[in-house]
């Protein structure tokens, strides 16, 4: 045994005591002992997956021993893995500040500070993970569960996030989706105790599911009864050959199981390891598919925003141009008008679209209008009359077509109280019987019946349409 | 039936990288020696 303390480097007194802290140093090696065996036992839970456990029993080391390196770098690790980066550094800084030479938390250390961009990403999940939990105080689950995907897509490992997703989906009643994110859990963490909790609550909501569970249940009881049940048979004499040959038997038996426990539990841990990787994957490609749906979703907003901004800017130029068009066509009337060319006015002015204009325009064209129009509705409807005065005996159809067309123009620019309204429809209509049209004469008789009941030409009107649909 | 409510009050804010520094001085790194250490102080002054 050393003549120094252990713990201050003191000289010891002859019962082992150091003279300076007091210390027993037998007590002392005790407890490094006791440290070092948890250590061992952490280790080997954390290679197994169970880092709850682990992370308990390094603590647990770490309150025996602060000193204990390999703990405390272990307990770094295992932090890191589930995605808690700074409690990771915490302990690799503290270590690195106890044993400044040989101490892999300085490699641990230097990784994460040479690759900027991986922390930068890490500690923006930690910010969106403690928003999130902001969100729920706010009663705004679905935001949270938005960050929470966006979590596990910048850190995949943070268990914490998949946990809290995990109940945000468990409190939506979406259960399916919950336990695939608690499988993932167990699958980083086998022991973690929030998951297994709220799987087990998931599993015994599920009906199937706690079928299953009964059904194994009920085979594992029916194996231990029939255990139970299988009493040591008696021993009998047997012939020494026989047993030599039941010997070989038992021993081709014994060989078989070994060979069976040796080889099967082997293929059964690949296989298991390869469905936990398929696993894995799925989990990360579906991540994978969320983000980039996310991100799809919000482009598909950005471009809506700028194609609604494009239609206003070209609904724009289309008033404009349609203000543009009225304009024109009503400078192309003044001008005719100018030129005392009415009929070219008027038919200008026809096509001008009056709500396109401004007020000045406006007024411009009702003053054109009011002079133009009715002395062309005068004119045309003059120039029919005459017409069909000398086609309607002996029938002379080019005179009443050309007597329609002159109606036509008339009926365009004349106003409903011109004194010539009903004898417009009554010639026009009249045109179009003696050509044969019945239908269109048809039309217009009715429509002077309807729109004139005091007119002259009514009882006309009248006998003509009997005699028409006759 | 788990208690939504009750449940979120179970997880804690995470500590972020600005937050590193802090939350290392404020480390308890005592172990049980330390704790053994004080204990045999005590017992001294008490002696005295």
């Amino acid at each position: 045994m050393s003549r120094l303390c252990l713990k201050c480097g003191s000289e010891l007194n002859d019962e082992y005591t150091c003279t300076n802290c007091g210390l027993k140093i037998d007590i002392y090696e005790k407890i490094q002992n006791t440290s070092k065996l948890l250590y061992n036992q952490g280790l080997q839970v954390a290679k197994l997956r169970d880092l709850t456990g682990a992370i308990s029993l390094l603590k647990r080391s770490l309150k025996l021993d602060k000193n204990n390196i390999d703990a405390r770098n272990l307990l770094g690790l295992i932090y890191f893995e589930i995605g808690e980066v700074v409690s990771a550094l915490q302990q690799w800084v503290i270590s690195k500040n106890i044993q400044k030479d040989d101490n892999i938390a300085d490699y641990y250390i230097e990784k994460i500070h040479h690759n900027q961009h991986k922390l930068d990403t890490i500690n923006s999940a930690v910010k969106k993970y403690n928003q999130a939990l902001k969100y729920i105080e706010q009663k705004s689950e679905d935001l949270a569960v938005i960050q929470l995907k966006k979590v596990i897509s910048l850190n995949p490992n943070f268990v914490k996030a998949y946990c809290l997703l995990a109940l945000c989906y468990i409190h939506d009643n979406n259960l399916a989706k919950a336990k695939k994110i608690l499988l993932k859990v167990l699958s980083i963490d086998k022991s973690n105790y929030v998951a297994l909790k709220y799987y087990e609550e998931i599993t015994s909501q599920d009906p199937e599911e706690s079928k299953e569970k009964e059904k194994i249940y009920a085979i594992d009881k029916k194996q231990e009864n029939y255990s139970i049940k299988a009493k040591p048979k008696k021993e009998s004499r047997i012939n020494p050959s026989v047993l030599q040959f039941g010997y070989v038997i038992f021993g081709v038996v014994i060989g078989l199981l070994v060979a069976v426990f040796l080889i099967v539990p082997g293929k059964v841990k690949s296989k298991t390891k390869e469905a936990d990787n398929l696993r894995k994957e799925i989990l990360t490609k579906e991540n994978e598919y969320d983000t980039l749906l996310d991100s799809l979703n919000s482009d598909k907003e950005k471009l809506q925003l700028d194609l609604d901004e494009k239609n206003e800017v070209a609904k724009q130029y289309e008033e404009k141009a349609a203000n543009f068009e009225a304009l024109e066509n009503l400078q192309s009337a003044v001008a005719f008008y100018l030129d005392n060319d009415k009929e070219a006015a008027a038919n200008k002015l026809y096509v001008v679209k009056s709500e396109n204009l401004t007020s000045n325009s406006k007024q411009l064209y009702n003053k054109l209008r009011q002079e133009i129009y009715p002395v062309m509705a005068k004119n045309a409807f003059t120039e029919g009359s005459r017409l069909y005065s000398r086609g309607k005996s002996p029938v002379v159809e080019k005179n009443l077509n050309q007597a329609v067309a002159y109606f036509k123009t008339a009926t365009k620019f004349a106003s409903s109280d011109d004194y010539f309204a009903d004898d417009l429809l009554y010639y026009e209509a009249r045109c179009h019987q003696l050509l044969g049209n019945n239908k269109e004469a048809i039309d217009l008789f009715q429509k002077l019946i309807d729109q004139y009941p005091k007119s002259s030409f009514k009882t006309w009107s009248n006998n003509y349409l009997s005699q028409l649909k006759n | 039936m788990i208690n939504f409510e009750e449940e979120i009050k179970r997880f804690k804010p995470c500590l972020e990288i600005e937050q590193a520094e802090e939350s290392i001085y404020a480390y308890d790194s005592k172990d049980v020696s330390d704790i053994l250490q004080e204990m045999i102080r005590e017992i001294k002054n008490d002696d005295k």
